[in-house]
């Protein structure tokens, strides 16, 4: 039996972008349907057990990768999307990225849309999560040793910026917040949605879009306007079965792969509990207009037991001991901005991510792992151990002249991506972009589309602000 | 317990990552160029496993990595390999 509804607006996605967009909408009197394809989850559902959570929250059970099984393409398959499994982190779009955009991808006067116009939105994103700088009270032992090893090294550093209040440091961030501290759109977007009248229906996969309605598995939806926020990988999808999106659907991937930088001191750091993600080095900065984002950046991390071991490429006999010292040990993420170059292909019900890292990218995550790797020694780390295939425990200065001869294929080396953008890229032109300006589908005229895919190059470091500013600026654009 | 926890694991991905991971399974138990790999003994095969890591061929060394990776996050989320290693449990009692 089919289940159908009639509304005016239909949303599909309940993350970053979607839970806003619905939820501008039905606060402003329109009648919507927000579409999930995970579960409703709630607190009560988090049991910090990884082998349960990973299953219940992330797409594939986090099991995601690029064709070649290289990367790991972490998101969320669950009310919130991917703010309900993410670190918290609170990074608006860069200006220099605004400035790329504008003069190298068509974006210019963006229809009377200003930078002060994004700079608004993006607050009012972080307003309505409460986010603000991590109090230094809470930040870890783990990330109190990056910040040391740079401050010893004149490292340029800073504390993070994240969407918790009332934390406990509980550290089981990536698998749902047992005590609803971190603010992902489960508990601030989509609670106002339904406030304002607004109905989710979870569990609910679409297929396709028709004329006037949206399609899936045992669903119909009739609706004036139809809002695609399924992220990166599966919003191309969408349109692709709906014959919308044109040539360039599914191009202009950017995977933002991450590479892992671990460390092991001679004192117990715990680095599981506590805000995994709470300090940061900031390297070289070379965000400009000419590149948009650039340089890097390496964030403290942290994961239970089954992520840290299946992240660590060491033959059995070396991940024991590894893992004996699992307490002593901290942990960072070398995250190193692309440019577009993969894309997503959709045949069938499944979708293919290809993705080929470029040379300049693999240049600066090695300058990445070595300045991470020098930081942890100059914190006081007896062995450093980057993820590698035939990578070996550095002890000294000397030993990092190693790094410099590691091949870095993305296959030898224990890669995520928590960030993918682009694939639905937004610009003027219907020949090289897939979205309009006014976030309509080219050739469409009730189909919009608000999330990562967007962007024509990597937004940000982190992409919930980003996106929920996109959102934003849709829903202004909407309701005014 | 590692093909029963496999088994598990993979009821709960979906039907798109299960077939992959059996033909990266077949390949694996037929195409190291010995005995078949679920015969040989654990040293043996976690030999054959590494070198696959180390391989030239990128599919030996993607399915070295995805059988590593799926064969660890199952076996490491099982609540008895905790202690060895001194990690402290859960907060919540579920």
């Amino acid at each position: 039996m089919t289940r159908t509804a009639k509304v005016q607006d239909v949303v599909i996605g309940s993350g970053a972008g979607g839970a806003v967009v619905a939820a501008r909408l039905a606060e402003a009197g329109r009648t919507v349907l927000l579409l999930e394809e995970g579960p409703r989850v709630s607190k009560a559902d988090f049991n910090q057990r990884e082998g349960d959570m990973y299953a219940l929250l992330y797409r594939d059970a986090g099991g995601q990768s690029t064709a070649d099984g290289a990367i790991s393409v972490m998101q969320g398959r669950c009310l919130g999307g991917s703010t309900t499994i993410n670190m918290g982190d609170v990074v608006p779009i860069h200006d220099a990225v605004l400035a790329h955009w504008r003069t190298r991808h068509g974006w210019g006067d963006w229809g009377g849309v200003t930078d002060r116009d994004v700079h608004t939105a993006a607050d009012r994103a972080q307003r309505d999560m409460g986010a603000g700088p991590i109090p230094e009270g809470l930040v870890n032992t783990a990330n109190r040793k990056l910040r040391e090893g740079a401050e010893t090294l004149g490292l340029a550093n800073e504390v993070l910026h994240h969407n918790r209040t009332g934390c406990i440091g509980s550290g089981y961030c990536l698998i749902g917040c047992a005590y609803d501290a971190k603010k992902g759109t489960h508990l601030s977007y989509v609670p106002r949605f339904e406030a304002a009248g607004g109905e989710v229906w979870c569990d609910s996969r679409v297929d396709r879009l028709e004329p006037g309605a949206v399609v899936g598995a045992g669903f119909r939806v009739e609706a004036e306007r139809t809002f695609v926020c399924a992220g990166t990988v599966h919003t191309p999808g969408i349109l692709g079965r709906s014959g919308l999106g044109g040539a360039r659907l599914g191009e202009h991937l950017t995977l933002q792969p991450q590479g892992p930088v671990l460390a092991v001191f001679d004192q117990r750091i715990d680095l599981h509990r506590g805000i995994p993600q709470s300090w940061a080095i900031v390297g070289p900065l070379e965000h400009s207009e000419e590149r948009g984002l650039g340089g890097y950046t390496i964030e403290g991390v942290a994961g239970g037991p089954a992520m840290t071991a299946s992240m660590m490429p060491l033959p059995m006999k070396e991940l024991r001991p590894f893992l004996s010292r699992f307490r002593q040990a901290a942990a960072a993420l070398c995250l190193v901005p692309d440019q577009p170059s993969g894309r997503v292909v959709w045949s069938g019900a499944r979708p293919t991510i290809e993705y080929e890292a470029t040379a300049e990218y693999t240049a600066r995550l090695r300058e990445a792992l070595t300045t991470g790797c020098r930081a942890y020694l100059a914190a006081g780390a007896t062995e450093v151990i980057l993820p590698v295939v035939g990578g070996k425990p550095m002890r000294t200065e000397r030993d990092l002249a190693a790094i410099a001869d590691l091949p870095l294929r993305t296959c030898d080396l224990s890669m995520i991506s928590a960030h993918p953008q682009g694939t639905c890229r937004m610009g003027p032109d219907a020949g090289s972009s897939v979205v309009g300006m006014d976030f309509k589908v080219h050739g469409s005229e009730d189909v919009y589309v608000c999330d990562a895919s967007l962007f024509p190059t990597s937004a940000s470091t982190h992409t919930m602000v980003p996106v929920m500013t996109m959102a934003h600026l849709l829903a202004n654009q909407l309701t005014a | 317990m590692t093909a029963r926890e496999l088994d598990g694991y993979f009821a709960t991905t979906g039907a798109e990552i299960a077939p992959d991971f059996a033909l990266a399974l077949t390949v694996l138990e037929f195409g190291h160029g010995g005995r078949r790999f679920s015969r040989l003994d654990k040293d043996a095969a976690a030999d054959v496993l590494d070198a696959w890591a180390r391989s030239t061929a990128g599919v030996r060394r993607q399915i070295a990595k995805a059988v590593r990776d799926a064969a660890r996050f199952t076996w490491f989320s099982r609540e008895e390999t905790w202690g060895a290693f001194g990690y402290d449990g859960t907060w919540v009692d579920r």
